[in-house]
């Protein structure tokens, strides 16, 4: 079935691929659904379909059963491609426990949105209730996570229950949820030096495992360096916060606090009253990939039944 | 099969052309990967752009803002923004705050590839609070010995600052993760 010219095609868009996901040309590693959006890679699939059917036409007579397979693999894996380039969406949000996230531009981490000229941004509502890490025994790989979700609808009252782990997307409502990475999130209290408050939020930082450091700046030239020990330290058997403030070059404060405890610096003074677990929802809609996915799981499994029974064959044939 | 090993080996060639059209500094990278680049000239480059940015962040300190160098200040808008956000605070006090560099050494400088790099610096300040008009000390003068990690970028040919954290002698720098090097 294949020419001249669907091989150079092909041999293209595989080497195409390699070459851009290891970053040989780019500096760093291309994520594979830029690669297979890229219009080099699309427009080679969009040849590689005119150029099969057109060699399937010319010699319509001749085609094999066999062959009518491959070629209507072709179609629908690059129809699936092209429709999931054009109709996708991919959003990730952070949330924190406790925290509701309705879909809409502002909810999503900022460069994160991937969408498709023709894509509609799928209407969610849901809240992150529990956060579940299971942990190495040193407490510093995450093995496994589980978070509980509370699916939100403007159309009834009435709850559903989820669950949506970092292993096999959940298919929900013709969606694909996933979570990835957890950290902590502290809320800080900051007053002046007398008292006075002045600012608190939650603020979320990669803070896990243990020792990783994350930074976050207000208004002022301020850098806060925060660090979490959730079980403290050889000294005290309690949550602890290693923190660091730095004006510019000039460190301010450098010291560790237990929950709840102020460090002063300069004219202000600053606490921080709890800390939640995070993780990153990652949310996927795509009709394509809903065609071209069971495609390629049965186009997988017939080569693999057509291997073993061409051995089998060729077995008795001894 | 001439005829497929030549198309197959079109369709690579045409790919690696593609490729290689289709980003910035494709050389350079390609180089990195292969281990021709000049990394010891890249080294250097790296260690007068510090000089260089700390050269300039003394001076916009002890002046009280001038503008002076602020075209060759090797450093991007948000770093030059959170300098100048100092100074004004201290302006508005009539006040400046001195920055005296004792000592600058590099410890270790990290290329990711050819336009991103991380540099460990052992630097010594010694800083103090003077009145803006009179120049009179204010606050005793305060040693500042720090271990900064500058993250550097590499924009027209030039490198440049992107980040900088700032540790004490005693504070271990924890690993750095990907997302720091804004790749």
């Amino acid at each position: 079935m294949m020419n001249a010219a669907t091989l150079l095609i092909l041999s293209f868009n595989v080497t195409y691929y390699l070459i851009e996901r290891n970053g040989f040309f780019s500096g760093a590693t291309i994520p594979v659904s830029n690669v297979i959006y890229s219009i080099p890679f699309l427009s080679a699939s969009l040849l590689f379909l005119i150029f099969t059917l057109l060699t399937t036409f010319r010699n319509i007579k001749n085609v094999k059963m066999s062959e009518w397979g491959y070629v209507t693999t072709v179609i629908l894996l690059i129809s699936g491609l092209w429709l999931s380039y054009l109709t996708h969406f991919r959003g990730e949000a952070v949330l924190t426990e406790g925290q509701i996230f309705y879909s809409g531009h502002g909810d999503y981490l900022p460069g994160t949105i991937d969408q498709g000229r023709f894509a509609n941004m799928p209407d969610i509502g849901l809240k992150l209730e529990e956060l579940v890490p299971t942990l190495s025994k040193d407490q510093k790989h995450l093995k496994g996570m589980k978070g509980k979700f509370s699916l939100l609808s403007t159309e009834s009252d009435k709850q559903r229950e989820a669950v949506i782990t970092n292993g096999l997307p959940a298919f929900l409502d013709g969606t694909f949820y996933r979570i990835k990475d957890m950290g902590y999130s502290p809320r800080y209290v900051l007053e002046s030096k007398e008292g006075k408050f002045l600012d608190s939020s939650f603020i979320f930082m990669k803070l896990f495992p243990p020792g990783s450091e994350d930074n976050f700046r207000l208004l002022s030239p301020l850098t806060y360096y925060v660090r979490y020990y959730p079980n403290g330290n050889d000294e005290k058997n309690e949550p602890l916060i290693g923190l660091r403030i730095v004006r510019n070059k000039d460190i301010v404060y450098n010291g560790t606090v237990t929950m709840t405890e102020y460090a002063d610096f300069e004219n202000s003074r600053i606490s921080f009253e709890e800390v939640r677990r995070w993780t990153i929802l990652t949310i996927y809609h795509d009709p394509g990939a809903l065609l071209s996915i069971p495609v390629l799981i049965l186009a997988f499994v017939y080569t693999i039944v057509k291997i073993i029974t061409g051995k089998k064959s060729s077995y008795e044939q001894t | 099969m001439k005829k497929v090993i030549l198309s197959v080996l079109a369709g690579i060639i045409l790919s690696v052309a593609v490729s290689f059209f289709s980003h910035k500094n494709s050389l350079e990278n390609l180089g990195f990967h292969l281990g021709l680049y000049n990394i010891a000239g890249e080294e250097k480059a790296i260690e007068e752009t510090l000089k260089l940015f700390n050269k300039h962040f003394g001076t916009f300190f002890n002046t009280g803002g001038k503008l002076e160098g602020l075209s060759e200040f090797p450093a991007s808008n948000l770093i030059k923004r959170r300098i100048f956000q100092e100074i004004n605070e201290w302006t508005k006090k009539n006040q400046i705050l001195v920055y005296d560099k004792d000592s600058f050494k590099i410890e270790e400088i990290t290329l990711f590839n050819s336009a991103t790099a991380i540099a460990v610096a052992k630097e010594v300040w010694f800083l103090n609070v003077q009145e803006r008009d009179t120049r009179k000390k204010i606050s005793p003068v305060k040693a500042n010995p720090i271990r900064v990690r500058y993250v550097l970028k590499k924009l027209e040919g030039m490198w440049r600052v992107v980040e900088y954290e700032v540790f004490s002698n005693e504070n271990d720098i924890p690993a750095l993760t990907k997302d720091r090097l804004l790749l």
